[in-house]
């Protein structure tokens, strides 16, 4: 795979099969380093599931997947985090019992490089190494405007800040691809704006590649330099987005109903939903 | 620092049947701060842990009057610790009661091959351990064990709280709250729930045998399931995924019987209803901390340490500010 490791995320004819189901279907695509890369298509499209088949927790049933250089389709979700990966979640459902400072900290797990021994002394404590990564966590709190409620339970949050929460949990690990699964969704209006502003200081500020799954086309115009249409579990458009949001197909396959579903895709009449 | 004030007190204020209560509360917690690491931290509930008492304790007997004291705890923490790799084995496939259910078959297990050890070595009325001394010290009193003990469990107390503070503790919450989260995140969860089986086994092993060398008496009848679910009680009463709870938990459950009984025979003295309580004194010390884990189940899961935030969050209702709104003013 010497071609791909000039790319963030090589992905090569992937297929996903839950039993019968086909939720992938030869999707391939390539997203270079430092591009930021977008996601969109219908609810059910196989977008979160692409995302997983990255990050591992998902194994595809056919093709290859390789991040950052590296194939990682024998890989385990925590070795593809250590590699540079980072990975916001879509809804933030776990974790509420956790301050917003500790779960930011969770983002420094790859990071932290004393071991057991040493932590059950204490010596993270007594060297300032703990100290120095709360630091590092305060500062992707601060990037993301969330100081002032390090200390509150992440279930305490209003939803939106959760999610900013999670975002910077996800900055603190220092990645080198970020993938960011709707980021805006569920937010109220407010919070869409706050978010939205937040994600165009990480473009501009960090070097990281990005991923984006957004159903907000305003935001993933402004975002992202290209994009991936996916419905109903295949490729059915690609590249920059004020080009490929008008392409009829496009077009219909986000309209749904069965007959401009099965008008895009007239071998199989799933629509995505 | 209270802790301790507290301490010193005991130390030379109470009696010495009052010191042997203290001594079995400490050991007590010490189990209790290692069960919690697993169960409060990492969310992987054991009933396994009278089994791991019984491993730590014939371990001690088998290695103490060899090798002595030190390194018969510590052999007591290793072999202790490996059994809890070995358990910890069908955690990294099953959840909730089935773990449950798997750490049970070890009680089983253990409480098996301890019985046909025993009886079969021809000790079938247990072991008997000789007086413990600590380098030049002879631990021959319970104010000399209760200074020991309180060493000890400053000392776990002191890994324990370590640990939950940095980064294998965050990795056990994390994967108690979502495993596959916490696998994304980076947390690799077959190392850290084997680590947490094995760390929390090793603090419960080292308990098992602190507690045979202070009693002198080891036999397999006393690692019965009952005493497994009494620690799951101490850290419910106390508090899952809190160490002060741990302490807390673990000296309720253990000195509950002790004012009980006390209770009985000087209230029921000469009554009629003194016999009858008497007689079933076993029976209303174990569905006194039934009643506790129920009633800390149903009313405040955080245990004993979530009563101050409990009475602290009413008051800021009481004020009309929930920390949610809060939140949101100060950053929008």
């Amino acid at each position: 795979m010497s071609s791909a490791s000039g790319l963030a995320v090589a992905v090569a004819h992937l297929e996903l099969q839950f039993g019968g189901m086909a939720v992938l279907r030869d999707v391939s695509f390539a997203v270079a380093r430092g591009e930021r890369y977008g996601i969109v298509g219908p609810n059910g499209a196989g977008k979160t599931s692409l995302l997983n088949c990255i990050s591992r927790t998902y194994r595809q049933t056919g093709g290859s997947v390789s991040a950052l250089g590296e194939c990682v389709d024998r890989w385990r979700p925590h070795e593809v985090a250590r590699l540079g990966v980072a990975r916001t979640f879509q809804n933030m459902a776990a974790f509420r019992d956790v301050s917003v400072l500790d779960f930011v900290m969770l983002g420094r797990h790859t990071r932290i490089r004393s071991s057991t021994f040493v932590c059950a002394l204490g010596i993270p404590f007594l060297t300032g190494d703990e100290a120095r990564q709360r630091r590092a966590a305060h500062g992707a709190l601060d990037l993301v405007g969330l100081r002032n409620v390090a200390k509150t339970k992440i279930g305490e949050l209003p939803y939106g800040l959760a999610k900013l929460a999670d975002l910077a949990r996800a900055l603190a690990m220092e990645p080198r691809l970020l993938l960011l699964d709707e980021p805006a969704a569920g937010l109220s209006s407010d919070e869409r704006g706050h978010v939205g502003r937040m994600l165009l200081r990480i473009r501009d500020e960090y070097e990281a590649t990005q991923v984006v799954i957004e159903h907000d086309m305003a935001l993933v115009n402004l975002l992202c330099q290209r994009i991936l249409v996916l419905n109903a579990g295949q490729k059915i458009a690609e590249g920059p987005p004020q080009e490929v949001l008008g392409e009829p197909r496009v077009v219909a396959a986000f309209l749904g109903g069965r007959a401009a579903a099965s008008e895009a895709m007239p071998e199989r009449g799933r629509g995505g939903s | 620092m209270v802790l301790v004030v507290v301490a010193l007190a005991v130390l030379f204020r109470a009696s010495s049947y009052d010191i042997y209560v203290a001594n079995l509360a400490i050991l007590a917690a010490v189990a209790a701060l290692g069960l919690n690491l697993l169960t409060g931290y990492t969310g992987q509930v054991s009933v396994g842990n009278a089994a791991f008492l019984a491993i730590g304790a014939y371990t001690a007997v088998a290695v103490m009057a060899r090798a002595g004291f030190i390194l018969g705890v510590a052999a007591a923490a290793l072999a202790t610790a490996a059994a809890g790799f070995v358990v910890g084995f069908p955690s990294l496939r099953l959840r909730g009661l089935y773990l449950v259910l798997s750490t049970l078959a070890l009680q089983f297990i253990v409480a098996f091959a301890f019985e046909k050890y025993q009886t079969q070595s021809g000790a079938i009325a247990g072991y008997t351990l000789g007086a413990t001394a600590l380098g030049p010290m002879h631990l021959d009193s319970d104010r000399a064990w209760y200074v020991l003990l309180v060493v000890v469990l400053a000392m776990a107390t002191y890994v324990a709280w370590s640990l939950v503070r940095s980064k294998p503790g965050r990795a056990w919450i994390a994967i108690r709250e979502h495993d596959v989260e916490a696998a994304v995140i980076g947390v690799d969860v077959t190392r850290y729930k084997l680590l947490a089986f094995v760390i929390s086994s090793g603090f419960v092993g080292v308990a098992g045998a602190l507690a045979a060398a202070y009693t002198k008496h080891v036999s397999y009848e006393a690692y019965t399931l009952d005493l497994a679910v009494a620690y799951v009680a101490m850290i419910i009463i106390g508090g899952l995924a809190s160490i002060v709870g741990s302490i807390i938990g673990a000296a309720i459950v253990t000195v509950l019987p002790f004012l009980i009984t006390n209770a009985a025979n000087s209230w029921f003295a000469g009554a009629a209803a003194g016999s009858f309580v008497q007689r079933n004194l076993p029976f209303i010390n174990a569905s006194t901390y039934a009643l506790l884990v129920l009633v800390f189940l149903m009313f405040e899961p955080r245990g004993l340490v979530g009563l101050p935030a409990r009475v602290v969050s009413a008051a800021r209702r009481a004020r009309g500010a929930s920390p949610g709104s809060a939140a949101k003013q100060g950053v929008i």
